[in-house]
């Protein structure tokens, strides 16, 4: 009976996800524009379920598990290396949030990918795009996948793979309804995030004797023998985290996010300025208060959980749960680490989906040129006939995106893909290749590497070019894999931070290399859709 | 697809003229243009032989939306930069809090001064920020803007309009003229939805 009590939480928040997946999938089945509602849920969304599908596809296994764990061992300064995040949320929504949706109607776009194909007229840059996020998606999607059902099955008792399969099929069934229903769940695994952590911060204190005396424990542990002051009460945990790792954070976890395709095709999904206002409010509110307060109970739980688990520090939340909790009570809290997870990867893969069909599948099959090497190389010089070419390319995915009707078969395939990319994962999650693992390590600040420049630079830089962002993104996904794998450490600074630097240096080598030597200037057409504000490119 | 009207078009956005005109929204412009009476018609349902054809309804309504896009995204950048601003804030908030008492032994319920000034103190002023930014900074505006094909069909429609209306003018008058606007005004709302 003690074994089964926390799955009844479980199985009904199962159940939930899988109700309002099958009632949005019906929903979307009938809408006027189906890949429209597949892809942004017809870009009607309200301001709290936009808050709160941002923050629960921000919020991961990490944010519940892997960072309080860590927390843990170095205390309060991990919390200043969480803090960034109580940025994020409000930076890219007034950043870009109006200018995307605004693009994305003009333009007709359902991803970011094909708002950067009509800014940059580029089907190599879109490809190589829509790889790499596909490949860093893939790879984040495994990584939540073994985290989640790690903490599913050691929390549940039941078989690891078991476990898996069941928690991973039902993510990406709800998955496979559409945007809506990714954000729907999403808002109500936010909820749950937030009630699992309340739960979480009552134990501890209750546990621990009260705040005063929680504190009191965690000063007498990790003592610098120098000062006689515990490392953990120390904000750069006693010179473990030195002060350019801590500033490379609001670079990593806080400005650098605007770069996330997961996070950037949010802003292309809500109804009205009024509702993302309101959205960017709500969305700091509750991002804070999970990535501080989770990131604080992991420091306040050094007083339950006095002594290292023998798993590491990623078992402190897993054993706090499972040894001071009643299993009902438990399976609740459980809710909170599995919601960020499933959040997470339903976002990811409603993503990779729309890159596969949207991004990859119609670069492949949009009028040739972009298939062959020498074509592609045309593309980025851009003579005249290839620029018409792209032109054309970007005309027909215009017009193929706002087409209103779609056959049976064609809504089929696309439900399809994100069920087959979901059972590519549950399958790698299963059998995790090394390569998935090590790619998986990396994903969050390669996505960042590849996105942030082009997104950034080509929605406020009008003379950017395509020779740039390719660039940019070389430069930059270059040196962030040097420094990752051959652990070069810039003045201690997060890999991201010289990656960027790199990235901003290439896209400026590459526009004026663009500008002087293939002319690549910014078409009018372009430049009356991004910047009819501006004046126009001058070409000589 | 004819773009080539559309490449003029950023001059006449540029213009002094078109910069005072940016408070109607596209739908606005679309119901203009789709007036039931001939864009130029007088009250005896004469066109004005005074007024030259591209200064017609369809014509304004066209430079309307377009100055009006202009316009909203040059609001955009200022919002961008107040973001941009408002995120630098809370970034030298949180780091000065921590510098100036990282060192101090006080404590807030328990907790060393440090903490509840940059991490919880700093959390509450990104509220605050942003609930100001919100209210005084970032203003409404009209995001469902018309797509890019509409646009471009509305552009060469004016040209269009300009030479059917020219020419019916020379074959059959004025009311010709008027009649060959009143077409290209709903084909365009058609092709707008």
């Amino acid at each position: 009976m003690q074994q089964i009590l926390p799955l009844i939480p479980i199985a009904i928040f199962f159940l939930v996800l899988l109700v309002i997946g099958y009632i949005v999938s019906f929903r979307a089945n009938h809408a006027a524009h189906f890949k429209k509602e597949y892809f942004l849920g017809s870009q009607n969304l309200g301001g709290v379920v936009l808050a709160m599908t941002l923050v629960a596809t921000y919020g991961s296994v990490s944010s519940f598990i892997s960072g309080p764990g860590v927390a843990w061992n170095l205390g309060l300064g991990w919390v200043v290396f969480a803090a960034p995040q109580i940025i994020t949320a409000f930076l890219i929504l007034g950043l870009l949030g109006k200018r995307m949706t605004i693009l994305a109607h003009r333009t007709n776009s359902l991803t970011v990918i094909d708002l950067l194909f009509v800014r940059f007229k580029s089907r190599l840059l879109s490809f190589l795009l829509a790889i790499l996020l596909i490949a860093f998606f893939i790879a984040m999607i495994v990584g939540q996948f073994i985290g989640g059902a790690q903490i599913f099955a050691g929390l549940t008792h039941i078989d690891y793979s078991l476990g898996l399969i069941v928690f991973a099929l039902v993510t990406v069934l709800y998955s496979s309804s559409g945007f809506r229903a990714v954000a729907i769940t999403d808002a109500i695994c936010a909820v749950l995030m937030l009630s699992g952590m309340v739960i979480l911060a009552v134990v501890i204190i209750q546990e621990g004797g009260g705040l005063e005396q929680v504190m009191a424990t965690i000063a007498e542990v990790n003592l610098d023998p120098k000062t006689g002051v515990s490392r953990n009460l120390e904000f750069n945990a006693g010179g473990a985290l030195p002060l350019s790792l801590l500033f490379s954070a609001w670079i990593l976890v806080g400005f650098a996010t605007i770069g996330l395709p997961q996070s950037l095709v949010r802003c292309m999904s809500y109804r009205s300025s009024h509702e993302l206002h309101k959205s960017m409010i709500i969305a700091t509110l509750v991002c804070g208060a999970l990535m501080i307060g989770m990131t604080m109970l992991g420091v306040l739980s050094r007083a339950v959980i006095t002594t290292m688990p023998a798993a590491g520090t990623d078992a402190v939340i897993p054993q706090l749960i499972s040894s001071k909790m009643h299993p009902l009570i438990a399976g609740v809290t459980i809710l909170g680490p599995l919601a960020a997870t499933m959040s997470t990867v339903s976002s990811l893969l409603i993503a990779a989906s729309s890159a596969v069909i949207r991004d990859l599948f119609k670069a492949l099959h949009r009028p040739a040129a972009a298939a062959t090497g020498a074509a592609a190389a045309s593309a980025v010089a851009a003579p005249e006939p290839a620029r018409m070419e792209s032109e054309e390319a970007v005309q027909s995915l215009i017009q193929e995106a706002g087409a209103d009707s779609m056959s049976y078969r064609e809504k089929l395939v696309i439900r399809g893909s994100t069920f087959v990319m979901g059972f590519v994962a549950i399958i790698l999650a299963l059998f995790p290749p090394d390569i998935v693992v090590w790619v998986n390590l990396f994903a969050f600040g390669g996505l960042e590497s590849t996105f942030l420049w082009p997104v950034v630079l080509g929605l406020f830089w009008s003379k950017f070019n395509r020779l740039g962002a390719l660039c940019s993104i070389i430069a930059a996904l270059t040196v962030y894999t040097l420094c990752s794998v051959l652990h070069i450490s810039l003045w201690s600074c997060h890999a991201v931070v010289p990656a960027l630097i790199a990235g901003l240096v290439g896209a400026v080598i590459g526009t004026v290399i663009g500008r002087i030597c293939f002319r690549q200037y910014l078409p009018d057409d372009t430049h009356a859709i991004f910047f009819p504000h501006r004046p126009l490119d001058m070409r000589n | 697809m004819d773009t080539k009207v559309v490449v003029a078009v950023p001059e006449r956005l540029n213009s002094d003229s078109n910069k005072g005109e940016n408070t109607k929204t596209s739908k606005e412009c679309t119901d203009r243009a789709n007036g039931d009476k001939s864009p130029q018609s007088n009250s005896e349902g004469q066109v004005s032989k005074t007024q030259s054809v591209p200064e017609t309804r369809l014509v304004n309504s066209y430079h309307e939306d377009k100055a009006h896009y202009a316009a909203q995204l040059q609001q955009l950048d200022r919002e961008a930069f107040f973001t941009f601003g408002a995120a630098l804030l809370v970034t030298l908030v949180f780091w000065f809090s921590i510098y100036c008492t990282h060192d101090s032994s006080l404590q807030f319920l328990s907790l060393p001064l440090w903490f509840v000034l940059s991490c919880i103190g700093g959390y509450l002023f990104s509220v605050v920020v942003v609930v100001g930014l919100t209210r005084f900074l970032l203003k409404p505006c009209e995001l469902n803007v018309a797509p890019v094909s509409a646009v471009q069909y509305e552009a060469s429609s004016v040209t269009e309009a300009a030479a059917d209306a020219q020419a019916a003018s020379a074959g059959a008058g004025p009311a010709g003229a008027a009649s060959a606007l009143s077409d290209k005004a709903k084909k365009l709302n058609e092709v707008r939805g």
